[in-house]
């Protein structure tokens, strides 16, 4: 009875879904496909993610949070005693790999056809690059994936070798350098996008874990005559939305106030997670400081390094308090608070002044705080590093005092090995608790002097677990040694 | 008519054949064969041979001739008739005969004795050769002296028009008026009575010199005379060779259950119906043979013959019977629907006679008898200090206790009350009906009330010998408020988890934190009488004072439901019928919930009041077209079916939130009154559909080898193209042994014996949506990136899933073999059943590698086994003053995943972020993966020598903690440590039920339970420590060495501990379902007030509950599709006492 609309009767009915060969064709779809890249980006660093989980495997924070129960992952992370199974670990592979394949659509589907379409591919790389810089430098030799994978070829994606790895990582970020604007050239509402400076400031990097020390020069040297950025004079506002994407950013994830949105994807989650355990935690009279869930707690280590080095001003104010600067401003912690060592972390902070409760907004997980990916600080110190392993001290004092200058510190004048030694101190320092610690002290060979106390097994943590899962669907990987 | 048992063989005792001394019973037989063909006409699917052509074969030497005649009978549906004097001097017959008909059979024998006989119809009447004449002409009763009269009434007290009354072993006969009076000349004093009707047990009464005999008939519960509703028709239970448990109106017209979910509870063996929730209008889970899918495991339902989306708004009282089809062959000829077993109802329609008038009232109070017990606050101060939580009061200096669950529960009253009017002529039968049923919640009063008025009208009209048509029609609007329930934010959770020193509501001044509140413009919520409610003393933003989250929650669904369908059967040759159905499900959901700005501590709190208004239409619609064919050719019956079904389903969604309102009251709670300018809204609509076509073939010979096959073919728009068709066969073969020849001497204690055999092949999708398989771009909320602070947002496009165009069919193949006895004149009957279904090709969520990047929601993941045995068991004596019926029903059923896609070894879920369950081969779907535990360490050097031996590492056990085993004996306890550590589903469940009924007085039984099940204990927060915990965590603690070697310590988060199987509890239960009083006031006085029937009640439903479970409800749990019985806080199931009153007139 149906035969003459026997076709009609059983063609689907989806709404809201476009065939993807359709799609980006226009500019309009360009920028909408780049915006996912982009969402995939804030997703990653919302909400616990790789930036808690490098936390956990550095020397700075405790896992914090309202006991040993409260995601206990992070804890196997911190103590060195997670496997391939661990949720925390995995969920940080996956983040990565979910912005390679938004980034893969855009730079494969994409067509350079407009400017427009041009730099949005660029940006894609640009993240695509970061993605794989944070895979290979947390698991080593991973699978390069640049394309949309049939089921079929799930099971053989090998590991590729990390040089190889590199080598991606190279050339996306080579290619976007060559097609992306200068950051002061974007538009105002453009300027969270990646630019020439994010691409140089990546490759420097990536240069600098490869020990490609004169490349990793010559792109410092693009990047410092490219007069795109500058040091905030006052270290206490680098992490305030009025700095967002200001002269001493050069990547940054951009996280706004909640309007009248019911949802909380676009505020940064981490902030009231790692805000002070609010069971135990006083507000200091007069700090903005919020309490929160409690995560992420400083370690008396990375306090007492910034006392050795003598460095108690606004930088070291605006990175952690001790606990009793906490009861001289007239607050409290109450010392069961769990994993508490006496130090209340600042950088990132939980601060009013980032969030509202407007439009009907619950303020506790509100915070617009951006995550800073890559900032002018960071390039002085990876410059610095640079030079002082091509031989050129001079240069290497220059770029290093520049960042101790801006925390009132005295000028570094001496020469040889202890000026590495003050560089690798000053990016202790200068980048506390913004999640770079453990793969410097890896790429320092410096991860056992300093982590073994925690827990790490030198020949077998450098490096994390392949999650379980994978290696289950893809018997083609092989497994990290240790695991 | 071989398909049919002559009511009289039903009773076949001897004694009564002395008593005929009048063998003229030819008008007898001519009421019984228009009997039976009514029961024919009801039976569209029945093979209808003549029983002249029957064939069976003889080997007898020199053997009693009555020894023949119960062969014949045994073998046929042939009934002898005689008076015992008649063979006590025959002398000893012999017999050889392959293949033969009766009438061939009978000529031979009765050329060996002195003995005539006659063939009427079914029935041959034995006579001596000297008295071989019967009057022909048997239309006029044979007068005779001594009248009896009386009145016939049906098992409800409604009169029964049409029956007939017979003097046994005469043409005398007589039949009920609309009344259910009747007149009968009995001629003796000491004759019998026989009163028989269609579908109704027959009775003998013997007359005893009575002049007046009234009697009630109740319906046939032999499994011989029942009818059965298949798909696409019915079939007599005799003939049935698939799994179909029935439950008749009859078994269910007296309980005091609102929906017809829970009348299947604990009935059927294999069939299991659990609470998701207790919350008043809360569908409830049925699962048939087990869970055999991931997420949606529900059966489909039909009411009358139309797909609906749930039971839950039917009114029992409209219903007639329910069906179960369970095993896949009788499940086969819905195909594609038809995977997780098929319950099909059928409503009430209006009967041949005078209107009768049916009205139930029922009036109650619901509470709850198995409330939890929490650690008070002497307990919970102690316990938190224990586990070194610090800011914690002395236990000692603690105040009154608060007892939150206490304090949420309030008995809350239920009243029900249904009507039926029904009646009809010759041409035409009606029933109207209408239902209201008001219930409101134990916790959240009227804030999570439920109630139903249901409408209904159903017709049926022959309009010509040949064409019938009919409308089955209802109109149903349920209003339900509710209240939050599960895990975070839930009323049930506030009060699990709120700390015990925290008063229920402030007295006298209020504490500083609540007055800062106020003096900061928020407003802390109020109760009725203006009372500040208590602020957790640890306040945190998942869990509040439940009794203030009641207060500000004001959720309201009116659901407003049209069903039904409209029918036209043709009938152009005899046995030859063509039906044509178009039925609706169409449902308009209004969705209004708001609340108003509140604070309900520092970090729970509202500036503005909000309010949410949606609406949701769906409309379902199926066209049937089905031709059946019947035809019987000597002893071979057959019937074909083959038809066409088209179904489409559109849902239309929108919704908007505004912010702020005029004033914070109800009224003012519309968008209207809105005073923010930003709404939120969303909408969508969306559409499948469903083609197929099927068929069926049924046969039989003789009644005794019986055959069925059916076919059905799918195409459902939900699939990629190219998996859109599926094809489901089914075949199923029966044994009537009872009906051989070798068994002939054991009938008179087996009265029925059949063995069935039957293999299928069911379908789902219920699981998949539209396009699922497909990737293609999409947008939404979460693919947005800020562009600035101010919440501009940049909308982003992006694939919405990987692709798996090979996704095909979940398909489930079951074999069954069943085994039906009846015994002691099918007094007591038996089902047993055996059954292996494995769904194959089922459909998981999917996992696809990190490194691809996106999501996969379905994939084919592999293949689960569920097998197990079920019982049904039944003893009904209904012959004495004392009446009575026990049945009982038992299923075990195993659960195992039998193949795993490769690339998925273990899928693995987790509630609230701890990993709990698994899918893994090997192990039963979802079971609960965690750390296996081995007692309690005692002091530290058994602590320090476990190190030792395992080089134990990642867990730093103090003593009182449990000992982990290391079951990857790596030296890490760590995640890979975890394992099986239980099975969500039980060893056995089983249902019992007893009714007793003497002089008016009746009583009802129904016990229910399971046995073996484990249930995950997760409501522990491990990420609040200050949360509340049950008491057993306190009494149960190991507090120093030697203390106790089975729970640990005090501690509120050791995630070693709450992942493990001492979170695990035996969920076995016994629960009296129901527990029943009523009386019937006797029939003289009924009638002299004009009734039929008045029966008063009191009932006692879900009233005890027998467990050791220590959590919520042994019942409840979180059943979503990858977790079964895990106890996140679910609204506990209530137990209700409740009076009610049954009018007939």
């Amino acid at each position: 009875m149906f035969a003459g609309c026997k076709k009609s009767f059983l063609d689907a009915d989806i709404h809201g879904a476009i065939p993807i060969d359709s799609y980006y064709k226009t500019d309009e779809e360009a920028i909408a496909a780049t915006t996912s890249v982009y969402n995939q980006l804030k997703l990653t660093y919302q909400w616990g993610g790789p930036y808690l989980m490098k936390q956990m495997l550095s020397d700075e924070a405790n896992k914090g949070g309202g006991g040993a129960g409260d995601w206990p992952e992070f804890k196997l992370v911190q103590t060195f005693t997670f496997d391939p199974q661990n949720s925390v670990i995995n969920d940080s592979w996956n983040s990565f790999y979910g912005i390679i394949s938004r980034a893969n659509l855009v730079i494969n589907n994409v067509q350079p056809e407009s400017e427009i379409r041009t730099r949005l591919i660029a940006e894609a790389k640009i993240l695509r690059a970061h993605s794989y810089f944070e895979l290979v430098t947390l698991w080593g030799a991973v699978p390069i994936v640049l394309d949309n994978l049939p089921v079929s070829s799930w099971s053989d994606q090998k590991r590729d070798e990390v040089v190889n790895v590199y080598a991606q990582i190279e050339k996306d970020l080579s290619e976007g350098l060559e097609a992306l604007p200068e950051k002061s050239t974007y538009d105002i509402s453009d300027r969270w996008r990646a630019s020439k400076g994010t691409a140089r400031g990546l490759l420097l990097k990536t240069y600098l874990f490869e020990k490609k020390w004169d490349q990793a020069i010559s792109l410092f040297t693009d990047i410092e005559s490219s007069n795109e950025f500058s040091l905030e004079p006052d270290f206490d506002k680098i992490f305030t939305w009025q700095s967002e994407f200001g002269s001493e950013s050069l990547f940054e994830v951009q996280f706004t106030i909640q309007g009248p949105v019911t949802d909380w994807l676009n505020n940064n989650m981490n902030i009231q997670l790692m805000a002070p355990n609010q069971d135990y935690y006083t507000q200091a009279s007069g700090d903005g400081l919020k309490p929160g869930w409690g995560f992420n707690i400083a370690t008396p280590k990375i306090w007492n390094a910034f006392v050795a080095a003598g460095d108690s001003g606004v930088r070291r104010q605006s990175t952690l308090w001790s606990e009793a600067e906490l009861e001289a401003k007239g607050g409290k912690m109450d010392p069961a608070c769990y994993d508490w060592e006496g130090f209340l972390r600042r950088k990132y902070g939980s601060f009013e002044s980032e969030t509202t409760s407007d439009n009907g907004a619950d303020f506790t997980i509100n915070y617009s705080t951006n995550q800073r990916l890559l900032r002018y600080s960071d390039v002085l110190l990876m410059a610095a590093e640079a030079y002082y392993m091509k031989g050129d001290e001079g240069n290497a004092l220059k770029y290093l005092n520049m960042v101790r200058i801006r925390a009132a510190l005295p000028d570094i004048t001496s020469s040889g090995g202890t000026v590495l030694d003050a560089i690798v101190k000053e990016r202790q320092l200068e980048l506390a608790f913004e999640g770079n610690r453990f793969q410097d002290l890896v790429r320092w060979g410096l991860a056992k002097q300093e982590l073994e106390a925690r827990g790490f097994v030198i020949g077998k943590h450098e490096l994390l677990p392949i999650p379980f899962s994978e290696m289950q669907i893809d018997p083609s990987l092989t497994q990290n040694p240790g695991y | 008519m071989t398909t049919l048992t002559p009511p009289l063989k039903v009773f076949p005792d001897p004694s009564i054949r002395l008593k005929s001394k009048h063998p003229e019973i030819k008008r007898l037989l001519l009421i019984l064969r228009l009997s039976l063909f009514i029961v024919l006409a009801l039976t569209e699917l029945t093979a209808n041979a003549k029983s002249q052509e029957q064939r069976i074969s003889l080997t007898e030497k020199k053997v009693p001739l009555e020894k023949i005649f119960k062969l014949i009978e045994s073998k046929t549906e042939y009934a002898f008739y005689y008076q015992n004097e008649l063979l006590e001097n025959v002398p000893p017959v012999s017999i050889t005969i392959i293949n033969a008909l009766v009438e061939e059979i009978l000529e031979i024998l009765f050329k060996q004795v002195p003995l005539s006989y006659r063939i009427i119809d079914n029935n041959i009447v034995i006579k001596s050769k000297t008295d071989s004449k019967l009057p022909e002409n048997v239309r006029g009763p044979v007068q005779l002296s001594g009248p009896v009269k009386g009145k016939v009434v049906d098992e409800n007290g409604s009169p029964l028009e049409g029956v007939t009354v017979t003097v046994f072993g005469t043409s005398t006969a007589a039949k009920t008026d609309a009344e259910g009076n009747y007149l009968v000349n009995s001629g003796q004093a000491d004759s019998v009575l026989v009163f028989s009707f269609v579908g109704y047990a027959t009775k003998r009464v013997s007359i005893e010199g009575r002049e007046t005999i009234n009697l009630d008939l109740l319906p046939a519960n032999g499994m011989l005379s029942d009818i059965v509703v298949v798909g696409y028709g019915t079939q007599k239970k005799s003939l049935v060779t698939g799994a179909i448990s029935s439950i008749k109106a009859s078994e269910f017209s007296k309980s005091s259950t609102t929906s017809i979910d829970q009348v299947l509870q604990g009935r059927v063996a294999g069939v299991s119906v659990s609470t998701n929730s207790g919350m008043p209008g809360e569908p409830m889970r049925v699962r048939i043979r087990g869970i055999g899918s991931n997420g949606n495991s529900d059966p489909l339902y039909i009411v009358d013959g139309i797909v609906v989306s749930s039971l839950n708004n039917l009114d029992p009282s409209e219903i007639s019977s329910v069906e179960v089809l369970k095993d896949a062959a009788s499940a086969a000829i819905y195909g594609a629907q038809g995977a997780n077993g098929v319950v099909i109802v059928s409503t009430k329609t209006g009967k041949k006679g005078a209107l009768s008038i049916d009205l139930n009232t029922q009036y109650g109070s619901s509470t709850l008898k198995n409330l939890p017990k929490m650690m008070n606050a002497f307990e919970y101060t102690s316990y938190l200090r224990e586990a070194g939580i610090p800011n914690v009061q002395d236990p000692t200096t603690v105040g009154e206790s608060t007892d939150w669950i206490d304090a949420i529960i309030k008995p809350a009253k239920f009243q029900r009350y249904t009507m039926n009017i029904s009646g009809g002529s010759d041409k035409s039968t009606y029933l109207v009906g209408g239902s209201m049923t008001d219930q409101e919640g134990i916790i959240g009063g009227p804030n999570a009330q439920f109630r139903r008025y249901a409408f209904r009208v159903n017709s049926d009209h022959t309009i010509k010998p040949w064409l019938k048509i009919g409308e089955r029609l209802s109109f149903t609007n349920t209003v339900q408020t509710s209240i939050p329930q599960e895990n975070s934010g839930s009323v049930v959770g506030g009060a699990v988890m709120m700390d015990p020193l925290t008063p229920v509501v402030y007295a006298g001044v209020l504490p500083s934190n609540v007055q800062d509140a106020i003096a900061n413009g928020y407003k802390p919520v109020q109760d009725d009488n203006g009372n500040y409610y208590g602020i957790g003393a640890f306040p945190n933003n998942e869990f509040s004072n439940p009794l203030a989250v009641t207060q500000i929650n004001h959720n309201k669904n009116k659901n407003y439901i049209f069903s039904g369908n409209v029918y036209m059967d043709i009938e152009p040759l005899k046995g030859l019928k063509f039906t044509s159905r178009y039925g609706i499900e169409l449902s308009s959901a209004n969705i209004r919930n708001w609340a108003p700005s509140y604070w309900m501590g520092p970090y729970n709190f509202g500036n503005t009041a909000s309010v949410f208004s949606g609406n949701n239409s769906r409309l379902h619609w199926q066209w049937e077209n089905f031709a059946s064919y019947q035809r019987s050719i000597g002893v071979h019956s057959f019937s074909l079916l083959a038809g066409t079904s088209a179904i489409k389903n559109s849902l239309v969604t929108m919704g908007t939130t505004g912010r702020g309102l005029l004033l914070e009251e109800d009224q003012f709670a519309e968008l209207d009154f809105v005073s923010s300018s930003l709404f939120e809204a969303n909408g969508n609509q969306g559409s499948n559909s469903l083609q197929s076509y099927y068929g069926r073939l049924t046969y039989d010979y003789a009644g005794k080898y019986l055959f069925n096959t059916t076919i059905r073919r799918d195409g459902s728009s939900v699939m990629a193209p190219g998996h859109q068709w599926g094809t489901f066969p089914s075949a199923s073969v029966g044994w009537v042994i009872s009906k051989e020849n070798f068994f002939s001497s054991f009938t008179s204690v087996i009265n029925n014996l059949k063995i069935r055999g039957s293999w299928g092949k069911n379908g789902s999708i219920s699981n998949v949506t539209v396009g699922a398989w497909n990737s293609a771009i999409i947008n939404g909320v979460t693919i947005r990136y800020p562009v600035d602070n101010n919440n501009t947002l940049l909308n982003g496009t992006e694939p919405n899933n990987l692709p798996n165009y090979d996704l095909k069919w979940e398909t489930s193949e079951q074999t069954d073999i069943g085994l039906d006895i009846g015994l002691l004149r099918n007094r007591l009957t038996l089902s047993a059943d055996y059954f292996i279904k494995l769904t194959k090709d089922l459909l998981t969520p999917g996992v696809a590698p990190g490194f691809t990047g996106f999501g996969l929601p379905f994939i084919n993941g592999g293949n689960v086994k569920n097998s197990g045995l079920e019982l049904e068991l039944s003893y009904r004596n209904d012959d004495r003053p004392f009446k009575y019926g026990l049945s009982f029903n038992i299923a075990a059923i195993k659960n195992k995943v039998t193949y795993l896609n490769p690339i998925y070894p273990r899928i693995l879920t987790d509630i609230n972020r701890i990993t709990y369950s698994a899918f893994e081969k090997g192990f039963p779907i979802w079971y609960f993966y965690g750390y296996k535990t081995e007692g309690i360490f005692q002091n530290q050097k058994q602590i320090d020598d476990y190190a030792a031996k395992h080089n134990l590492t990642g867990y730093n056990p103090k003593p009182g903690d449990p000992i982990i085993q290391n079951t990857k004996d790596d030296g890490i306890i760590s995640n890979d440590d975890m394992t099986n550590i239980g099975s969500p589903y039980p060893d056995y469940t089983f249902g019992t039920h007893l009714d007793l009924s003497y002089k008016g007085f009746d009583l009802l039984v129904f016990v229910q339970g399971q046995v073996g099940n484990k249930i995950l204990l997760a409501f522990n927060r491990t990420d609040f420590p200050y949360s509340n915990k049950l008491q057993y965590w306190y009494t149960k603690r190991w507090t120093g060495e030697n203390s106790t070697n089975s729970f640990f310590r005090a501690d509120v988060d050791n995630p070693f501990v709450y992942g493990s199987d001492m979170m695990i509890f035996d969920g076995s239960f016994v629960r009296v379902k129901q527990l029943q009083i009523g009386y019937s006031l006797p029939k003289m006085l009924t009638t002299k007030i004009g009734l039929n029937n008045l029966r008063i009640y009191a009932s006692m439903d879900d009233y005890f509950t027998f467990t050791k479970y220590p959590g919520m409800d042994p019942e409840g749990g979180t059943h979503n599709g990858q977790a079964y019985s895990v106890d996140n806080m679910m609204y506990p199931v209530s137990g209700r006492i409740l009076v009610g009153l049954n009018l007939k007139f």
